[in-house]
C-alpha cells in the first residue's frame, strides 16, 4: 500500500489501449501512473485478441463480419471515423514501433476463397465492398484461380474453387507482447505502473481527483478510463456513463506448432456478418484459427470454453486445412469483445459529458492497429483541454525485449550463458524458454504464473506446464521472496499449491484429538 | 445364517469377484465361489481374514535439498492400520544423513512392521 | 564431464529407467564411452515420485517403491562409470546423429556413434480433451500432483475430483487420501476401469472412493480458482447426455487422460512415428528408420510395469553398443500388422532370423480369446484387456525358422474363442 501518490493523470487499465497512452505520455514532462487491477497487463481483452495490424482482405473481411452491430443506415466503411484512420495510418506506422520495442511480428499473405455458390458470392462481395472503400483496398489483392492457389498452398482444402490473394497486408504479432513491451519502454521513460490495483472509487474535489485504488490512493488531475470492457464501470464512477455493451464472443484455438509448415498464409473463407473462420500462422509458430458465429453473453467474465464450440470450431478449421485436425488442438479460449454501444462502428474517444478532466476510451476490433493513432489524438486532447504539455528532450523510444534463448543462434547463446549461467537452463521444455528469461520477467514486473506466461512463452506449450509448471512456480516463490504457497496463477485468488506437506494431516489429527 | 462377503482378486487382470460364505455367528468360512483358479481361493481366504497391505509414504526431513523422504512399511500391516498410521508418519522428520532401507520407525504401531526409508537421504 | 575428443560410443537421452538400463547394458557390451544426458538435477527420471510399490516384481522378484528400483540402477550406473551430464536439455538432434544441448555451462554439440531415444512421455492436457469451463487454478494432470506431493513437499488442494481411473489417477486417489485430503470421486469414461485391477482394489475400494463409469467432466466451475465440477453421463459418441449432471464441489481437479510418447527430438531427427503408439516405429533391435538411432521405454510405447521397460531398453542399449562398435543387423523384412482387436505391436518390423519378444496391446476387453501370430503362435488368454500389455516370445528354431522364405507381413489377430 502506497499513501500520497499524486499524478498529473491516472490511466486506469493496462490493455493495449492504456499502454499506448502510457507510452506516448511519457514522451512529455509529466507524472503518469497507469494502475492494473490484475496481477497482470492484458489479463482482459488484449490477451484474447488474434491480432494483428492489418489492411487489404483482412480490413474488408472485418467490416463484413461486423457488420452485424450496425444499425440500419450505418455504412460499412467509415474512413473519417476514428477505428478506420488510425487503423490506416497504424498499418503503415506500427512496423517501425515494433522495430523500436524489440517486439516479434510476422508479416503474411491472405488468402480468401471459396468452395461452395455461396462463398463465391461472398468473395464477390469483398470485391463490391473493395469497390466502396477505393483504389488502395481494390490494388491490395488478385484474383487467383485454383491452380494458384494450390501453388501457393498445397494443404489447402481440395474443395477450393478460386479465391482472393493479398501479399502485403497482415502483420501479426502477439497481442500481450505489443502492450507489455509499449508500457516497459513507458515505464523505462517515467511512467508509474501499479499492478492488483483495482479502482475502488474516484471522487472530484475542484481541480483534482481523488483515484482510490486497492493499493492506495492517487491525487490526480486528469483520468483516462482505459478499462476495456469494464469501462462502463469506471466512467459511472468519474460522474456518469453514458453508454453501454454488447458483448460479442467467439472461440479461438491454438493449433500445435508441428503443423506450422502446412500454411504459408493467413487462409479463410470469405467472412460474413457475425461470421469468422480462418487458419493462420502466429509470429511465434503456431497455428491459430477459429470457426462459427460470434455468440452474444451478458459480460466480459463469461469465457468459459464450451466443449461443442470447440469440436465444432476444429471442425470448421480441418474443413479449411485437412492436415490440421482437434487432435492438435494445444489451447482454445473465448475471447469476449465489448462493442460500445455509443458509436456505430467506431471507437469512443471523448471527454466524459459528465466529468470535463475524464477521457473515456472504448475501442473495437481492429483496437491494436489503432492503438497508435489513439494516442496521438490523446494527447492532442489534453492540449486542446489547456494541459499544458512539453516534450521531454531525453525520452528514449527504444526497448530491448527479454532475449529469447529459443530465436538465438548458438554462438549468441553461448555469449548470454557467459554473461548470465541461468540463460542455460531450459525450464520450459515445449517452447525452449530458460530461467534467465524467467528471472528477467519477473525483474520487469512478472508476479504471477500469467504474467511469465505473457512475457516469456514459458507455459504455453503442447504440454501446458506439465513440466515447467512446478519449476516456474519455485522460481516465482524464490524471486518474490514468497512462499511457493502463496504463488498465484492469474489473482490473488488463483493460489496454485495452497498447502504444505502433511499440513491437511496435521489439522486433521488435532481435530480428532480435540 | 451364512452372510456372504465379496472379494476381488488381484492375482491376475481376470479380477474374478470371490464370493466368500461366511456363518455369522460362528464366522467359519462356509464356501467360496467366484474364483476361476485355486490361487483366487486362497487369496480370497486371506484377503477375508486378515486383509493385508504395505503402506508407502513420505516423511518431512530437515533437508534443504530434499524436504521429503519416501518410506514404507518393511512388510505389509493390517489394511485397517493404515489411515491412522499416516498421523504418525506425518509427524515424522527425518534427520540427514539417511541410508536406503534404514529404519525410520521400529514396529511402527505395534504393526510388527518397521517404517523404512525407501531412498537415500545424503546432503552433500 | 565431455572430453574434448567427444568420443561418445552411445548418448542415452534421458535418465529414466529406460536410460538407466539401456546405458548399463550399452556399456556391459564393451564400448568404452556411454553418456546419459538429462535434463533433470538427478537420475532415474519419474521413478523418484512414484514412491508406491509394485515395481520390480517381475525383474528382481522383489516388491519395491521406485525410488529402490532406481537406486538399483543408479548405483551400477556409477559402479560402471558411465558419463552423466545433468541439468542439460537436448535442443537438436539432426539426421545424422549430431546432438545439440544446453545447460548452464553453455551450448555443445555431440558426434555420438549410436543414440539410445528414452525421452518417456508427457501427459494429456485438459485443453486437449477440451473439458469444458473456465480455467481456474487447481486443475492439474497427475503427475503433476505427484511430483508436488511426493518430491516437493506440497499439497495442491483439499477437495479432488480425479478424471481418468488409469493407474496413475488410482495411485493418486489413494495417495492423496493418505494425505488427508478429500477424493471424492474418480470419473471415467470407458465403462471398466483404465489400469490394473490391482490398482482399482488397493486405491479405490481400500478408501471407498466412489468410480463412476461412462461418466465425464462436463464442466469446471471458478474462475480464479476451482470451486467444482458438473460429472455427466456420456454416450456412445462421448459425449455429455443432456439432464444428467450432478455438481460436485472440489478445490481439485486431478487429470489422467493418457500418455504421450515425447517425441519431438525423433520427428526432429527425421525418425518415422507410427500413429498409433505415437513412439518410433522400430525393428527388433529397437533401431528406428535412421541409422544409430534407437529407442526404448515410454517413448516407444505407454507401458505398465517398469520391469518391461528395463527389458525394452535393455534390448536398445545393448544394440546401440553394437551398432556402435561396427556390428551388423538384419534386415527387417517382415512387417508385423495389428489385426482383429490388437491396437499395435512393438516391435513393428522384425528380420524373422533371431529370437523376439512382441509386446502388444488389445483394443478391447474380452475373455476366452485365441492370440494367433500368424500361423506360429495360438495362445489362448483367459482374459485380455487395453490396459494389460501381452508379451509373446519369438524364437528362431520353433517359429520363425517354420516361415515360407519371402513372408513379408505377419498378421496378429485376437479371436473371441467359440467363435
Amino acid at each position: 500500500m502506497k499513501n500520497n501518490m499524486e499524478a498529473d493523470l491516472v490511466i486506469i487499465g493496462g490493455g493495449i489501449a492504456g499502454t499506448a497512452i502510457a507510452r506516448e505520455l511519457s514522451k512529455y514532462k509529466l507524472k503518469t501512473i497507469l494502475v492494473e487491477k490484475n496481477y497482470a497487463l492484458t489479463n482482459g481483452q488484449t490477451k484474447t485478441a488474434t491480432a494483428s495490424i492489418y489492411s487489404g482482405l483482412v480490413m474488408i473481411g472485418s467490416l463484413i463480419a461486423k457488420s452485424i452491430l450496425l444499425k440500419p443506415g450505418e455504412p460499412l466503411y467509415n474512413p473519417d471515423g476514428f477505428k478506420m484512420r488510425w487503423c490506416e495510418s497504424g498499418f503503415k506506422e506500427w512496423p517501425k514501433v515494433f522495430d523500436d520495442l524489440d517486439i516479434k511480428y510476422l508479416r503474411l499473405p491472405v488468402l480468401v476463397f471459396a468452395r461452395n455458390e455461396d462463398e463465391l458470392e461472398g468473395l464477390d462481395y469483398y470485391e463490391k465492398v473493395a469497390q466502396q472503400m477505393g483504389e488502395e483496398y481494390v490494388n491490395s489483392y488478385r484474383k487467383v484461380t485454383r491452380d494458384e492457389i494450390f501453388e501457393l498452398e498445397p494443404n489447402l482444402t481440395k474443395n477450393a474453387i478460386r479465391g482472393l490473394y493479398d501479399e502485403n497486408h497482415l502483420v501479426d504479432a502477439f497481442p500481450p507482447e505489443i502492450a507489455i513491451a509499449m508500457a516497459e519502454n513507458a515505464k523505462q521513460n517515467g511512467v508509474e505502473i501499479i499492478l492488483d490495483a483495482e479502482v475502488k472509487n474516484i471522487s472530484k474535489h475542484n481541480a483534482h481527483h481523488i483515484v482510490e485504488t486497492k493499493q492506495g490512493n492517487i491525487k490526480t488531475n486528469y483520468i483516462i478510463n482505459c478499462a476495456g470492457g469494464y469501462a462502463d464501470k469506471i466512467a459511472q464512477m468519474g460522474g456518469g456513463c453514458d453508454f453501454k455493451f454488447n458483448y460479442k464472443t467467439s472461440t479461438l484455438m491454438i493449433f500445435d506448432k508441428n503443423k506450422r509448415s502446412l500454411l504459408n498464409s493467413m487462409v479463410r473463407t470469405p467472412c460474413k456478418p457475425g461470421y469468422l473462420e480462418f487458419l493462420k500462422p502466429t509470429a511465434h509458430g503456431n497455428l491459430i484459427g477459429t470457426s462459427g458465429s460470434y455468440g452474444t453473453v451478458d459480460g466480459c467474465e463469461d469465457t468459459e470454453i464450451i466443449l461443442k464450440d470447440g469440436i465444432e470450431g476444429a471442425k470448421g478449421v480441418s474443413d479449411l486445412v485437412p492436415g490440421v485436425t482437434r487432435k492438435d488442438v494445444i489451447n482454445l479460449w473465448r475471447g469476449v469483445r465489448a462493442f460500445g454501444t455509443k458509436e456505430p462502428d467506431d471507437y469512443l474517444v471523448e471527454f466524459s459529458p459528465f466529468n470535463e478532466k475524464l477521457i473515456n476510451i472504448v475501442l473495437r476490433a481492429p483496437g491494436i492497429a489503432g492503438s497508435l493513432g489513439l494516442s496521438k489524438h490523446v494527447v492532442e486532447m489534453l492540449k486542446g483541454a489547456g494541459l499544458t504539455i512539453e516534450e521531454k528532450s531525453n525520452f528514449n523510444p527504444k526497448r530491448k525485449a527479454i532475449p529469447k534463448f529459443s530465436e538465438l543462434s548458438d554462438e549468441e547463446r553461448n555469449e548470454l550463458i557467459k554473461k548470465d549461467p541461468l540463460y542455460g537452463h531450459v525450464i520450459c521444455r515445449c517452447e525452449t524458454v530458460t530461467e534467465g528469461e524467467i528471472v528477467e520477467a519477473i525483474r520487469r514486473g512478472a508476479i504471477s504464473e500469467q504474467g511469465i506466461k505473457f512475457r516469456t512463452r514459458a507455459g504455453m506449450g503442447r504440454c501446458k506446464r506439465g513440466f515447467c509448471g512446478p519449476r516456474v512456480i519455485e522460481i516465482l516463490a524464490r524471486e518474490l521472496n514468497i512462499p511457493i504457497t502463496e504463488v498465484v496463477k492469474r489473482s490473488y485468488n488463483s493460489v496454485l499449491i495452497p498447502y504444505k506437506a502433511k499440513e491437511l494431516l496435521l489439522e486433521k489429527e488435532e481435530a480428532l484429538v480435540r | 445364517m451364512p452372510k456372504p462377503i465379496d472379494v476381488i482378486c488381484t492375482n491376475c487382470p481376470m479380477g474374478c469377484k470371490i464370493t466368500l460364505n461366511i456363518d455369522d455367528r460362528s464366522e467359519e468360512v462356509l464356501a467360496i465361489e467366484g474364483n476361476k483358479c485355486k490361487q483366487g481361493k486362497q487369496y480370497a481366504l486371506a484377503e477375508y481374514k486378515n486383509p493385508v497391505r504395505v503402506l508407502t509414504a513420505t516423511v518431512r526431513t530437515d533437508s534443504k535439498i530434499r524436504p521429503l523422504l519416501p518410506v514404507r512399511t518393511d512388510k505389509p500391516i493390517p489394511k485397517d492400520m493404515m489411515k491412522d498410521m499416516m498421523y504418525i508418519i506425518c509427524k515424522i522428520v527425518a534427520k540427514n544423513p539417511v541410508k536406503i532401507g534404514q529404519i525410520i520407525e521400529p514396529n511402527i504401531m505395534d504393526s510388527n512392521a518397521d517404517l523404512i526409508a525407501a531412498a537415500d537421504l545424503i546432503d552433500k | 564431464m565431455i572430453s574434448k575428443n567427444n568420443n561418445i560410443d552411445v548418448l542415452i537421452i534421458g535418465a529414466g529407467p529406460a536410460g538407466l538400463a539401456a546405458a548399463i547394458r550399452a556399456k556391459e557390451e564393451g564400448v568404452s564411452n556411454v553418456t546419459i544426458i538429462e535434463r533433470d538435477k538427478v537420475l532415474g527420471g519419474l521413478l523418484h515420485q512414484c514412491i508406491h510399490n509394485g515395481f520390480g516384481l517381475w525383474y528382481f522378484g522383489q516388491d519395491m517403491a521406485g525410488p529402490e528400483y532406481a537406486k538399483k540402477f543408479i548405483d551400477r550406473v556409477k559402479e560402471m562409470g558411465i558419463n552423466i551430464l545433468l541439468d542439460s536439455m537436448v535442443l537438436n538432434i539432426t539426421p545424422n546423429k549430431k546432438v545439440t544441448f544446453c545447460n548452464q555451462n553453455g551450448v555443445q554439440t555431440l558426434n555420438p556413434k549410436a543414440i539410445v531415444l528414452a525421452m518417456g512421455c508427457r501427459e494429456r492436457t485438459r485443453e486437449s480433451i477440451m473439458v469444458s469451463g473456465n480455467r481456474p487454478a487447481g486443475v492439474f494432470t497427475a503427475g503433476t500432483a505427484q511430483r508436488f506431493v511426493n518430491v516437493e513437499g506440497y499439497i495442491p488442494g483439499k477437495e479432488v475430483v480425479i478424471l481418468g481411473s488409469g493407474d496413475i489417477g488410482m495411485i493418486m486417489a489413494r495417495r492423496l487420501t493418505l494425505e488427508g485430503l478429500n477424493v471424492k470421486a474418480v470419473v471415467e469414461v470407458l465403462p471398466y476401469v483404465g489400469g490394473l485391477i490391482r490398482n482399482e482394489v488397493q486405491c479405490l475400494h481400500d478408501f471407498d472412493i466412489d468410480i463412476l463409469l461412462k461418466h465425464t467432466v462436463s464442466w469446471i466451475h471458478g474462475k480464479e480458482r476451482v470451486e467444482g465440477v458438473t460429472i455427466s453421463e456420456i454416450d456412445n459418441n462421448m459425449m455429455p447426455i443432456a439432464g444428467t449432471e450432478k455438481d460436485v464441489d472440489c478445490d481439485t481437479l486431478i487429470l489422467s487422460v493418457g500418455l504421450i510418447p515425447e517425441n519431438e527430438l525423433s520427428t526432429m531427427a527425421g525418425v518415422k512415428l507410427d500413429p498409433i503408439t505415437n513412439g518410433p516405429i522400430v525393428d527388433e533391435y529397437r533401431m528406428t528408420n535412421i541409422s544409430g538411432i534407437f529407442a526404448g521405454g515410454n517413448v516407444v510405447q505407454v507401458h505398465d510395469l517398469v520391469d518391461n521397460v528395463s527389458w525394452e531398453s535393455e534390448i536398445a542399449g545393448f544394440n546401440a553398443a553394437r551398432y556402435a562398435k561396427g556390428e551388423k543387423f538384419q534386415e527387417g523384412a517382415i512387417k508385423l500388422i495389428p489385426g482383429e482387436n490388437i491396437r499395435y505391436i512393438v516391435p513393428q518390423v522384425i528380420s524373422g532370423k533371431e529370437d523376439v519378444t512382441l509386446y502388444m496391446r488389445v483394443k478391447d476387453p474380452k475373455e476366452m480369446v485365441m492370440v494367433k501370430v500368424g500361423d506360429v503362435i495360438k495362445k489362448t488368454e483367459r482374459v485380455v484387456k487395453p490396459s494389460s500389455m501381452l508379451t509373446y516370445d519369438l524364437s528362431y528354431e520353433k517359429h520363425l525358422s517354420k516361415l515360407p522364405q519371402d513372408t513379408k507381413e505377419i498378421m496378429i489377430n485376437c479371436e473371441e474363442k467359440g467363435k
